[in-house]
Parts: C-alpha cells; structure tokens; sequence
C-alpha cells in the first residue's frame, strides 16, 4: 500500500518519528561505543518536504559534506543516510584513527573508507532496531560515500527514488559528541510504498 | 534591479529580467538545462531530477526530462523566445557515490544526461555546451544579461561553460 507522505495524520507522524528515535538511538549508542565518547542525538524531527526545497534541509547546499548512503530493500525499502559537515568529519577520522585532533585535514581513501565502514555499522544499528521493533526485514546494500556540496549529496540520494513523489518524507536526528564538536544529522527516508507496510506492523494501521 | 531566481529540485524558470541569474544550486545527478534567446533577452532553466516521466502522474513538468525540455521551451516561447535562436547548455548528471570502488550502481546521472540530450533531439535545440557526467557536484547559473552560463564545482571553483549567443550576433555586438 502506498501512501503519500502528505496523507498521514499526527498520530501516525508521532509513531514513525518514535520509530526512528529508537533506531536513531541504538546508532548513537553504537557510535559512542566505537568511539569511546558521549555521543547525544536530537529528537528527531520529522518533515514532509516538498522536492524543491528538499536539498535545503541539510543547512547550507553548498557546504562541504561527508556522506555515507545505504539503500535499504526489504519488507521495507527506503533510503538512510548519515551527513557530516566537512569538518566533523576529519575530527571523526581523528578519533576513529587515533590521531591527534585536527591532524586529519583531508578526506582521501583512507579516510573515506573509516567514514564508510563507520557510517555502515551506524546505519545497521538503526536498520536493526527497526527491524528487531517491527518484525519486518530492512536488508541494506553495501555502504556508498560521498565528499561534496551537500545540497548535492541529499539530491542524489532523492533522485535514487524511483517512486519519488513530488513530496519526501525525511526524518532527521542530529547527534553530537559533548566533549568536542562532531555533529551529524542521519537522514531516513522510506519509499512511499513502505510507509503503509512500516505504519501496519507497529500496529497503525489505516 | 536583477535578482538571483533559485531553480530548485523539479522546478522550471523563465525570466526577461536583464540583471536576473538562473541559478541551480548543488547539481548531483540531477541536470541544469540552460536555454537563452539572446535577440528576445529570455533565458530559462529546469532542474531535472529523472530521465522518463511515471504516465500520469500528473507532476511537476520540471522533474523529468522528457516533460521538462518541452516545458522548458513552451515557457520560453511563452515569454517570446523563438526557437530557432535558442541556444542551450547542460551541466549535471554526476555519479556521487563511490560504491566500494565500483561505480555502477544508482547511475542515475548517466540515465539523466542521456534522458535530457534525446528530448533536446526530439525539439530539435541548438546544444553547444555540455559538462555532465563525472563524480563531483556541480552548481550551475545562467546569466540573462549575456547569456553566460557558469559552473561551480568543489575542486576547480567557478569557470564559464559557455556564453549562450551565437558566433555571428557575438561578432555584431563586438563591432557594435
């Protein structure tokens, strides 16, 4: 059943984002335990955006990101993505790697390859959570990663639709490290026709 | 006084507005048509996202390629640009995604680039430009004074693609 994302009531709204709180949260976990810092996320917020404004989301287009994207085809298909401002992403690097802050200052094989083996275990963190609440299965394709303007990144991903309406839904969650600035914002967005499969197995049915 | 007119994700623009600038900000695998009739001083721009339209979805002309080229013309002849002097440029239609050295997957902008060159062949448009395909993002502006159309990428900046004016008015307006 497909369902436009423009359709859902505020009920169904509060299901999905608490859907994607709790996988957003089992991520974070995740990141802090493969850090060994305090990482902390946002309530996620939930958004029906329409397409032209859709690559504004993220803040600035033109602001360099780092992205790791992972399509999502199962009992539930969709997108998931993690964004990182350019700069988040090296002081990512540096813990990850070890390096002394600020030592990374490009994102070159190396860096990217860390980025997109992080941004899989996060993105399967969340995946898993999901699929553990609602007994449904969201396998994910290998990890894609991207440098780039992130207006162009989140376009990409949008394009990689083929239902694309002229609507998506977004839900994103920020989290950031407290001792040191690293923020990103994950970004889920389920294929319309998923989203009355997701709403029926956590019990929402329309 | 011109403005910046932003030309986002499936949208379609046409201005007359002589300091205006069609601007498409952060082109992934999505592709910035630039049109310009310099003799009538109307440019236009569609931001396409997908190559082939779903029948019937009764969407934003703008999105695909093939409902956005015939759009994007009927627009421009709508604000008075003929055809025949309509010269258009291209840029977009990268593949972002390194997908564990492979790049195969979601090629969408190869799809897209493709999509958008058959339905300019379908118009019969004059295409002098194009800068599509590659992995970096790109964004693209279109200025009405001129004609000139720049994109600006992460690695090399700012650099014009193409001034759209034909060889032949360019020389009258130098010798002008």
């Amino acid at each position: 059943m497909s369902v436009a994302a423009t359709a859902l009531d505020e009920l169904q709204i509060d299901a999905l984002r608490e859907v994607a709180n709790i996988g957003a949260g089992h991520a974070v976990t995740s990141l802090s335990a493969l850090t060994d810092r305090d990482f902390r996320m946002s309530v996620p917020s939930f958004g029906v955006v329409a397409l032209h404004e859709f690559a504004a989301v993220v803040g600035h287009m033109e602001e360099v990101a780092a992205a790791v994207y992972m399509p999502v085809e199962g009992d539930v298909s969709g997108h998931v993505a993690f964004l990182f401002p350019f700069d988040c992403a090296c002081r990512l690097c540096d813990v990850i790697l070890c390096r002394e802050p600020g030592d990374t200052q490009r994102l070159d094989e190396m860096e990217c390859s860390v980025l997109a083996e992080t941004g899989n275990i996060l993105i399967s963190s969340f995946l898993n959570a999901i699929a553990d609440m609602s007994d449904l299965r969201l396998p994910s394709a290998p990890p894609g990663i991207a440098v780039d303007m992130a207006g162009a990144i989140l376009a990409s991903i949008a394009a990689a639709s083929p239902s694309l309406g002229d609507h998506a839904l977004t839900i994103m969650t920020r989290l950031a490290d407290r001792e040191q600035p690293i923020e990103g914002v994950f970004v889920f967005i389920p294929e319309p026709e998923s989203l009355g499969t997701l709403l029926r197995a956590i019990g929402l049915e329309r | 006084m011109g403005q910046a007119i932003m030309v986002g994700m499936a949208e379609l623009r046409v201005t007359r507005g002589s300091g205006d600038v069609l601007v498409a900000l952060g082109l992934g695998s999505c592709i910035g048509v630039c049109a310009y009739d310099a003799m009538a001083g109307v440019a236009g721009m569609a931001h396409v996202v997908l190559p082939a339209s779903v029948e019937g979805a009764g969407e934003a002309p703008g999105k695909y390629a093939d409902t956005a080229v015939p759009a994007l013309f009927a627009a421009m002849k709508k604000a008075g640009a003929s055809p025949s002097h309509m010269l258009i440029a291209i840029a977009g239609g990268a593949q972002l995604f390194q997908f564990g050295g492979q790049v195969a997957r979601l090629d969408i902008g190869r799809r897209n680039a493709a999509a958008v060159l058959q339905a300019l062949r379908v118009q019969s448009a004059r295409l002098i430009a194009e800068d599509v395909g590659g992995t970096v993002g790109r964004t693209v502006s279109l200025r009405c004074a001129d004609g000139a159309v720049v994109v600006k990428t992460l690695g090399q900046g700012e650099r014009e693609l193409a001034t759209l004016v034909s060889a032949r008015r360019a020389e009258l307006a130098r010798a002008a």
